[in-house]
């Protein structure tokens, strides 16, 4: 039987992070998650995952940028692909996040995505990043 | 406490400049490499005034402007560049900031850019050189003038300013055997004039306009000015007259740049032209105005001075501005309510991983989306009455109505969704079953707001108490939850529009609680918060823990809290 590939999921709304993580699992993963970003940094130390889905979470705090960052700065998970999350976008529409994405000094992530988004885009993205999809 | 200065600059040798050159003004001066830790700073209010260099790393710092002042818009900002170009200097300023510096910069204006923007922020006290005192030595030489200046400011012979000083005619001293005039007085001598002469009739139509007429020489210096010029920036008359424009409307010790400013660029081109320009009144808030700039000729053909015709828009500018902040704000919080719904709901319906969805897991999602879908749709219905409230478009109509059986119970059978997501229950005493009078939607909108509240705010697993008493025609609704609690200096705060606290994991506007306020003030009552410890199975509030000594010593981070609000509309019959 194949080890379960493992996603961490860091998001500080409980509501979405429940029902990703049932939409996630079913589709035949392990999920931890996260609230905060001290929370992802206190998971990581106990295990590496495959892939970490990320909120920006503007609203509270910039912490979504400063944790992809810090990420991609540590040897142990820069090679770690992130998803990143967000509604940010009506509140600073000044910033197009999706086209920023890749910038290793700003954004340094491998895919963002706006939300609301379907659980069926979700996982094809997931599946990508874990190189399942061509 | 120090006024604090935060710099967005990744060159060191500047950083370590301005903040030798301001530590000794006595600010205390922090300095960050990364726009996401200036954000971070102004949200937790760790920033009296902001100097960005455009430059920075990863971002151009005039992107940061915006994000800046959607959080805070009082924050002064100064930029600073190393690009000397047009382009950047107009980005820069169509952001409406307080002060534009292009490296390498001059320690001596920065201190007194720093100086006049913390002045302007209104957050700490400093000392400094504002608008009317003067910079430079030369200016204040030019104060008092002789003969000579003074016949050239009046475009009199020096023969005719001696006579008409000697005369009394104009204000003048006699030092030694010459003349000595104060610039201002001058100007402001040469307006009255002209009112008494042929120029009267435009003098006095200026005087009735609503909108700034000001004068400007070749020199930018004001020349003449209308009232309503004066009062758009607060500053009288005598301290505008031969003052530089730019000092006067923008606090700047730099002329605006060629392509922004309305003088300039009718002297360059002598036609008329129009601009959006951003003054500063006198407590340095800034004012969008429309600006035309119309040249004026003299005999030979020449433009000798522009007239400036300003009209203020800062009431519409911020309007919109408020507007669209509202908007992104509220549009946010419903992206994120809608988030969970689609999430859940696509999954249920997806063929392939519906089949991964069984039993009671399947629940979950349905009444999970069922909640979200209602949170979305009660922060739509009060930012909608939040809006129709500030335009008066409320309807108001009071009916009698049986509060337990019209408004109470309906209201609760509508949350049922989200009680059962949270495993809460809520009990209701009534006491005094008559009917009240009340408009029966409204008072559904504030009792379901306080319940949805408890909700939201409640930990999961307890019980909700409401309590109903009848008194007359009048009412009390009351509401008391164990959870999160309320900031004790907080309790009357709670009820502005978009404030939350400990909003973490929790979605909504902040306008349930405004909307209860406009509602109660609408019929005449009002809404009160209390919060506080629950010691040993009792609400104690946070007042009676600080004062009673029987509860020194206790470990106030491990109690559990409580917040209780009261929604009390009083008996007319009494009034």
């Amino acid at each position: 039987m194949n080890k379960r590939k493992l996603v961490l999921m860091v998001d500080d709304d409980p509501d979405f992070l429940e029902a990703t993580k049932a939409v996630i699992e079913g589709s035949g993963y392990k999920v931890i998650t996260a609230n905060s970003p001290t929370e992802c940094f206190a998971c990581l130390e106990k295990q590496k995952p495959n892939l970490i889905i990320l909120d920006v979470m503007m609203v509270r705090d910039s912490s979504g940028f400063d944790v992809s960052r810090e990420l991609k700065r540590n040897p142990a998970t820069k090679d770690i692909p992130i998803l990143m999350l967000s509604a940010v976008d009506q509140k600073y529409p000044e910033f197009n996040f999706p086209s920023a994405a890749g910038d290793q000094s700003w954004l340094p992530v491998e895919t963002f995505l706006d939300k609301p988004v379907e659980a069926g885009v979700l996982i094809q993205h997931v599946r990508k990043l874990l190189k399942e999809l061509p | 406490m120090p006024c604090r200065v935060l710099i967005l600059d990744s060159d060191k040798s500047v950083v370590g400049k301005l903040t030798e050159a301001l530590a000794a003004d006595g600010c205390q001066v922090d300095s960050v490499e990364q726009p996401s830790r200036v954000i971070e700073k102004v949200k937790n209010r760790q920033v009296d005034a902001l100097i960005l260099a455009v430059e920075s790393r990863g971002v151009k710092g005039y992107d940061l402007i915006p994000v800046v002042k959607s959080i805070d818009r009082l924050v002064p900002i100064i930029v600073t560049s190393a690009d000397a170009s047009i382009e950047t200097a107009s980005r820069v300023r169509e952001q409406g900031i307080f002060f534009y510096a292009i490296k390498p910069l001059d320690m001596k204006e920065m201190k007194l850019a720093v100086r006049n923007a913390l002045r302007a922020g209104n957050r700490c006290q400093v000392s400094g050189i504002g608008i009317g005192e003067k910079v430079r030595d030369r200016d204040s030489e030019e104060e008092i003038v002789d003969v000579q200046g003074a016949s050239r400011i009046l475009k009199l012979t020096r023969t005719a300013v001696s006579r008409m000083a000697k005369s009394g005619e104009l204000p003048a001293s006699q030092i030694g055997q010459g003349w000595r005039f104060l610039r201002n007085q001058l100007y402001e001598w040469l307006r009255l004039t002209a009112a008494g002469n042929q120029r009267n009739y435009g003098t006095l139509i200026l005087e009735t306009m609503d909108e700034g007429v000001a004068v400007v020489d070749r020199r930018l210096r004001i020349v003449s000015c209308n009232s309503a010029y004066l009062q758009s920036l607060d500053i009288p008359r005598d301290r505008v007259i031969g003052e530089h424009c730019y000092r006067a409307s923008h606090r700047s010790t730099v002329p605006c740049e060629v392509s922004t400013c309305p003088a300039r660029q009718a002297f360059k081109t002598e036609r008329p032209v129009k601009f959006m320009h951003v003054n500063y009144d006198a407590e340095g808030r800034e004012r969008y105005c429309d600006v035309v700039g119309l040249p004026m000729k003299d005999e030979r053909g020449k433009v000798s001075n522009v007239l400036e015709i300003i009209r203020d828009n800062t009431e519409i500018y911020n309007l919109n501005r408020h507007l669209g902040w509202v908007v992104g704000f509220v549009a946010h919080e419903l992206k994120g309510a809608l988030s969970s719904a689609v999430m859940n709901i696509s999954a249920l319906a997806d063929l392939k991983l519906s089949k991964t969805i069984v039993g009671e897991k399947r629940d979950d999602m349905l009444l999970a989306s069922l909640s979200s879908l209602k949170m979305m749709q009660d922060m739509i219905s009060n930012y909608l009455l939040t809006s129709k409230g500030k335009s008066g478009q409320v309807q108001f109509r009071r009916a009698t109505v049986d509060l337990d059986g019209d408004i109470v119970r309906p209201v609760m059978a509508e949350l049922r969704p989200l009680f059962l997501k949270k495993d809460m229950t809520v009990s209701v005493h009534v006491q005094g079953g008559r009917p009240v009078r009340c408009d029966r939607d409204l008072m559904r909108i504030a009792v379901g707001n306080l319940i949805n509240n408890a909700i939201k705010y409640g930990t999961t697993g307890t019980r909700i108490e409401c309590t109903v008493n009848v008194a007359g025609e009048g009412f009390e609704f009351s509401i008391f939850d164990e959870g999160v609690g309320i900031p004790a200096d907080k309790l009357t705060e709670v009820f502005d529009e978009f404030t939350r606290f400990d909003t973490t994991g929790i979605c909504g506007t902040g306008l349930g609680l405004y909307v209860v306020k406009m509602i109660a003030g609408l019929h005449d009552g009002e809404v009160r918060a209390e919060s506080g410890f629950i010691i040993e199975g009792r609400p104690v509030s946070y007042g009676e823990v600080q004062s009673d000594e029987k509860y020194f010593g206790v470990k106030q981070e491990e109690l559990k809290k409580f917040a209780r609000f009261t929604l009390g509309v009083p008996d007319r019959e009494l009034n």
